[in-house]
């Protein structure tokens, strides 16, 4: 569905240089930067991956890449058994691209004009049109916007409008590039809600970038952490790190007690210890045992038990790769 | 009190580079707009060599000062958007919930960039006197100088009070912009933008006697020029004045009632 | 596929209609402002024909003639209005919702802006000018020059917005060009002049150069027949078409590898 080989995209940025020869004015210097360096991945249909990165490791390149906005530096894409880049005018038709930050509405006008637009754009007949914005809309729940202005929206509401402009025309495959910005609980949740719908009713293919990985957590079974260009993780969210493994145990106690008591054999660690509150990861299998020998302690006034958070796995990946 | 405002003032004052990049911005496209202005002139002065009271190289110099005015005096046209813009996205609450008086702040800020371009303008008439034209007949004393920097700042608050009262109208109307540009137009017509009002048809001089314009860029040119007998320098600068309370009263009011709307509405 | 894009055209006057519409107070000031455009250029002709009573064998009529074509040549120019922001469009990366949609990245940057109402409307009412002023002062056409003059300010209208659009991809190389352009472009204000109060050199270059000559001078001498035309002169005409055409086409293939290759 979306093969992903040995590619590669460098920018070339101007180098900087304190000789100021005529030559250097005339053909500036430039240096080469990988923004991504080297990735392959495959996406089966109906599959929904998170693509998690900080700013400027290489998502957004990457997406771009995905939908033929840039041309690869080397390797090859293909998706839907397109070449993105080449074959631009059939594939578009078929794809949808998201991107969270950047309105295709046009701003002054009531949304359902640029609806009619994109309608146009991706040669949707009449019935077509009305059966799929009905069914859209209905869906989302904002009939009753599409008769006023963009710029009288609020940011959630906006969204949806995006999200029923990019995906009128049924595509296989969307991609979202953080479709989630500022948004938020509720419309947040909404939006993803939808997302999912669609993937297990249309067996869209989804592919997502987000940097609030609360989102990923709940909504992608598949994870790739791309850092610095390179990917470093890709498989199942539950897996990551042996997460599934582990739990935290958060506990409540006087201002007396000494956490590291509570560390008596190797399978316990001490995560973090405060004044009141101190955090032990558990293995699974020994955690009815630890939880027993907590019990009996009377300095513990509460107990909380939890998984690892997906925040946390990435804070420590990204601590590792800052010491490289 | 008004010290806050000065402060304000200091500030936009110290990014001296900035304004002289700007200047220069203006400047880089006069050798072909004088180009142009030479060949349409020397043409029609191939059959008269006296029009009205301006001969060949007055009519030049006229266009010449006229830059310099207009580089400091029409960058104040962008407040109507500023306003607009303030209104309609909201900022100006932002503005409200500050001990600051809007049109104040607004007025100040333009000020400033009247008075670096009004002084880089000078200094470039006087290079301009020295090397390249030297058939320019501007006496430039300090007298005369400072009568056209006085006549150039009523001039400007003529100007600054129209947009304003054009950019305040949006508290009403939600869209001001081809409204504004109507103005420029008017402006353009019967503030001697085009020709100089003394050589216009006489419906026209009748026309722009009642209006405000002429005083914007016309009455500080013909004051540098030295078109004006005594009597009528001290019309002129009297009429500008007039224009200035007549048009600040008018904007303060506006601007009153329409502030007290939005905050009555929630903005 | 040419269908689409007439449909998407039909599209584009309607937002361009919404545009305008939902702000109803800004419909009643564009005509005005139109109206403003075509008085002072008037009111300029008029008084320098007060001043001097031949204007190198030009009447007022026929300078408001002249200036009316020149307003019929920016209505139909306006179509390319589209060029004045792409280059922030480029530098801001905003060709890219345009390169993931089956639509031709150009036509739909060019569309996305221009306010075809406005356009129209000058359109309409320079042609209702000219019609006016050649009832009014009784000057009679012959059905051949007026097509001739349109043709040559059809193709004049092309040759020096295609030279613009150049000027503009530019920047996908070089950034911000944005004042080398209007630098450039000034040499349109001659347009608004007729030809041959300029000296010789002049003449030549804005003819052959930058040829506005095309849009303002030429079509009013054919249309008045002051000036015949030659068969030299429609092949240079087309010559010139073609080549600034291809440059034009050109131009834009590499500059949007380009962005693709670099990004915004």
């Amino acid at each position: 569905m979306i093969k992903v080989s040995c590619v590669s995209k460098t920018y070339k940025v101007p180098k900087k240089t304190y000789k100021r020869s005529l030559k250097n004015i005339i053909i500036k210097p430039y240096t080469e930067v990988y923004a991504v360096n080297n990735i392959s991945f495959n996406i089966e249909e109906g599959e929904i991956v998170g693509f998690v990165g900080l700013n400027g490791a290489g998502k957004t390149t990457t997406i771009k890449m995905l939908s033929g906005i840039l041309t690869p530096t080397n390797g090859e894409i293909t998706v839907l058994g397109y070449i993105p880049y080449k074959e631009r005018r059939e594939y578009t038709k078929k794809i949808s691209v998201l991107m969270g930050q950047r309105s295709i509405l046009f701003y002054d006008i009531p949304v359902i004009e640029s609806l009619k637009f994109y309608k146009d754009v991706y040669e949707l007949d009449n019935n077509e049109f009305k059966d799929r914005l009905d069914y859209l809309s209905g869906k989302l729940n904002l009939s009753s916007l599409l008769h006023i202005p963009v710029r009288k929206l609020s940011l959630g509401q906006r969204m949806k409008c995006e999200i029923v402009a990019s995906i009128l025309h049924n595509p296989k495959v969307i991609f979202l590039d953080e479709p989630t910005l500022g948004l938020d609980i509720i419309s947040k949740q909404e939006i993803l809600e939808f997302f999912r719908y669609l993937n297990q009713n249309f067996k869209t293919t989804i592919f997502l970038t987000t940097h609030d990985i609360s989102d990923i957590d709940r909504f992608c079974k598949r994870i790739i952490i791309i850092d610095k260009g390179k990917i470093i993780y890709d498989g199942d969210i539950n897996t990551i790190k042996e997460r599934d493994k582990f739990k935290i145990v958060e506990i409540t106690h006087t201002n007396s007690f000494d956490a590291n008591n509570l560390i008596t054999c190797n399978e316990y660690n001490l995560i973090s210890k405060e004044e009141y509150k101190s955090k032990i990861r558990v293995k699974k299998d020994k955690l009815n045992e630890f939880i027993d020998f907590v019990l009996h302690e009377n300095d513990i006034l509460d107990i909380n038990i939890n998984t690892i958070s997906l925040e946390d796995i990435l804070n420590g990946i990204y601590e590792r790769s800052e010491h490289d | 009190m008004i010290i806050k405002y000065l402060r304000i003032a200091k500030v936009e004052f110290e990014k001296t580079k900035e304004y002289f990049l700007n200047f220069i911005g203006q400047i880089i496209y006069l050798p072909m707009q004088f180009l142009l202005i030479y060949f349409l002139w020397k043409f029609v002065y191939s059959y008269n060599s006296q029009i009205g009271n301006y001969s060949f190289n007055d009519m030049i110099e006229y266009y010449l000062i006229l830059t310099i005015v207009q580089s400091a005096i029409m960058p104040v046209g962008i407040i109507t958007y500023e306003e607009w813009n303030d209104i309609n996205q909201g900022n100006l609450n932002l503005y409200l919930s500050k001990p600051l008086f809007y049109p104040f702040y607004l007025c100040y800020r333009k000020i400033v960039l009247f008075l670096w371009n009004i002084i880089f303008g000078i200094l470039f008439l006087i290079f301009a006197n020295i090397t390249i034209l030297p058939w320019l007949k501007i006496t430039l004393y300090i007298y005369n100088i400072s009568l056209f920097i006085l006549s150039s700042f009523l001039g400007f608050m003529i100007m600054f009070n129209l947009f304003f009262i054009v950019g305040t109208l949006t508290f009403w109307v939600e869209n001001v912009l081809t409204l504004r540009d109507n103005v420029w137009n008017m402006i353009k017509i019967f503030s001697g933008e085009i020709l100089p009002i003394a050589i216009f048809p006489s419906f026209i001089k009748k026309i722009s006697v009642i209006l405000p314009f002429q005083y914007i860029y016309y009455t500080p040119i013909s004051v540098l020029q030295g078109k004006l007998t005594n009597e009528q320098l001290l019309d002129s600068i009297g009429f500008q004045i007039f224009w200035v309370i007549f048009m600040s009263i008018i904007s303060l009011i506006m601007w009153k009632k329409g502030s007290v709307n939005y905050t009555s509405q929630g903005g | 596929m040419i269908k689409k894009y007439i449909r998407l055209f039909k599209r584009f006057i309607v937002i361009s209609f919404n545009q305008v519409y939902v702000f109803r107070f800004e419909f009643a000031m564009l005509l005005v402002h139109l109206l403003f455009n075509f008085s002072f250029i008037f009111i300029f002709w008029y008084t320098l024909l007060s001043i001097i009573p031949i204007f190198n064998g030009w009447q007022f009529s026929e300078l408001a003639l002249y200036t009316s074509i020149i307003f019929l040549g920016e209505g139909l120019g306006g179509i390319f209005f589209g060029f004045r922001d792409l280059p922030s469009k480029i530098i801001e990366g905003q060709l890219d919702k345009y390169l993931c949609r089956p639509i031709n990245t150009l036509i739909a940057v060019l569309f996305e802006q221009v306010s075809i109402i406005y356009f129209l409307e000058q359109i309409i009412m320079s042609i209702l000018l000219i019609i006016l002023i050649l009832l009014k002062y009784k000057i009679s056409v012959s059905f051949l020059s007026i097509l001739i003059s349109l043709t040559v300010l059809v193709i004049g209208v092309l040759i020096t917005n295609f030279i613009y659009g150049i000027l503009t991809f530019l920047c996908f190389w070089v950034g911000r060009l944005e004042v080398v352009r209007e630098l450039i472009m000034q040499l349109t204000g001659f347009k608004q002049y007729p030809l041959t109060i300029f000296p010789q050199k002049i003449q030549l270059l804005l003819t052959y150069v930058i040829p506005v000559a095309f849009v303002s001078y030429y079509p009013t001498v054919f249309l008045l027949e002051k000036q015949e035309m030659t068969l030299v002169f429609v092949f240079k005409l087309l010559i010139y078409l073609v080549i600034v055409f291809s440059v034009f086409v050109s131009v834009w293939r590499y500059g949007i590898k380009r962005y693709e290759s670099n990004g915004g």
